[in-house]
């Protein structure tokens, strides 16, 4: 099932003659053999290019720059298309049936060729997981975010752990796809973005976050400016003072106690 | 019972007028006119003018 698409390179070097999408479609009695395909048509639909250009040649084109990606990249968006691709596309990506569901098979059929042997085990609790549509309208959960069962109440882990995030990252981002991918920590930006808003280890540093401080915190702007005020105005004041006879005729004896 | 004298010089306070709440401690006579002088204060690292703390009344 899939092994053609699992070879990567190999697979799509035989695209002229044996497209994998057709042994995928002959293999896998869940999926639709469009699926694939679309997948490299969306995948290419996506990608920046003349406007200009007529419809078959930039089709083409864009499928060849599809066919560009990385082999990695391409099994993960036939696996979790992204949302642009999902409108996109003229083949929709089947979504699972509650007969689908109810039988151990993951909802998505690509998930199902794809699952290794560990999580096809568990396959009965990503049923019921990942059955439900994600609150962005998907029909996945962010394969990179562990999501929580309803059912037993217990957290299935990301499908990617955050090693293998970060490569398919590196990979998206050379080949100009970044955006495509669901959101994770490893997307560039995202750690700076978090530590902008939750600041450091220490409390009070984040966006918009305050805490009560001590006295002297509180009362040091206000302490400061005094003092600038006071530096300001002593030239004239120790001249006064000189001229009084260093305190002779002084009235003004400060009192000692802080202003309020 | 006869009061216990007052001490010829008394203990004063200099504050500077720096307003950092830096001072300075002397002894001078009680009938002598409260102090006033220049002085360095290390908070502002300048020489200000520090003048004598009023006393309280007793």
């Amino acid at each position: 099932m899939l092994r053609s698409c699992r070879r990567g390179q190999v697979a799509w070097r035989e695209l002229g003659t044996d497209h994998p999408c057709r042994s995928y479609a002959r293999d896998s009695h869940l999926s639709s053999p469009n699926n694939c395909c679309g997948i490299l048509h969306g995948i290419g639909r996506l990608f920046p290019t003349n406007p200009h250009h007529s419809h078959t040649m930039s089709t083409q084109k864009q499928v060849q720059l599809a066919k560009s990606l990385p082999p990695r990249l391409l099994r993960f968006f036939q696996r979790f298309p992204p949302p642009a691709l999902l409108q996109q596309t003229s083949a929709p990506i089947p979504s699972p049936t509650p007969a689908s569901v109810s039988t151990t098979a993951p909802s998505d059929p690509n998930a199902s060729a794809l699952e290794t042997p560990a999580q096809i085990d568990g396959a009965t609790e990503v049923s019921t997981s990942s059955s439900e549509t994600d609150p962005t309208g998907l029909p996945y959960h962010n394969p990179f975010l562990p999501v929580k069962s309803h059912l037993t109440g217990r957290w299935r882990g990301p499908v990617y752990g955050l090693r293998k995030q970060a490569e398919l990252v590196k990979l998206a981002s050379a080949n100009g796809v970044i955006d495509l991918l669901p959101w994770t920590i490893k997307k560039p930006g995202e750690k700076e973005k978090r530590r902008i808003e939750r600041g450091l280890q220490v409390k009070g540093t984040g966006l918009g976050q305050k805490v009560k401080g001590k006295l002297w915190e509180r009362t040091l702007s206000s302490r400061l400016a005094m003092r600038q005020k006071a530096m300001l105005d002593m030239p004239a004041l120790i001249q006064e003072w000189k001229q009084k006879g260093h305190g002779r005729g002084w009235k003004k004896w400060p009192s000692g106690k802080a202003k309020r | 019972m006869a009061k216990k004298a007052k001490s010829r010089t008394i203990m004063v306070r200099l504050i500077s007028m720096a307003m950092t709440g830096y001072f300075r401690t002397l002894m001078r006579p009680r009938q002598h006119r409260p102090l006033s002088m220049m002085k360095y204060d290390p908070i502002v690292r300048k020489q200000v003018l520090f003048l004598e703390q009023k006393r309280g009344k007793k």
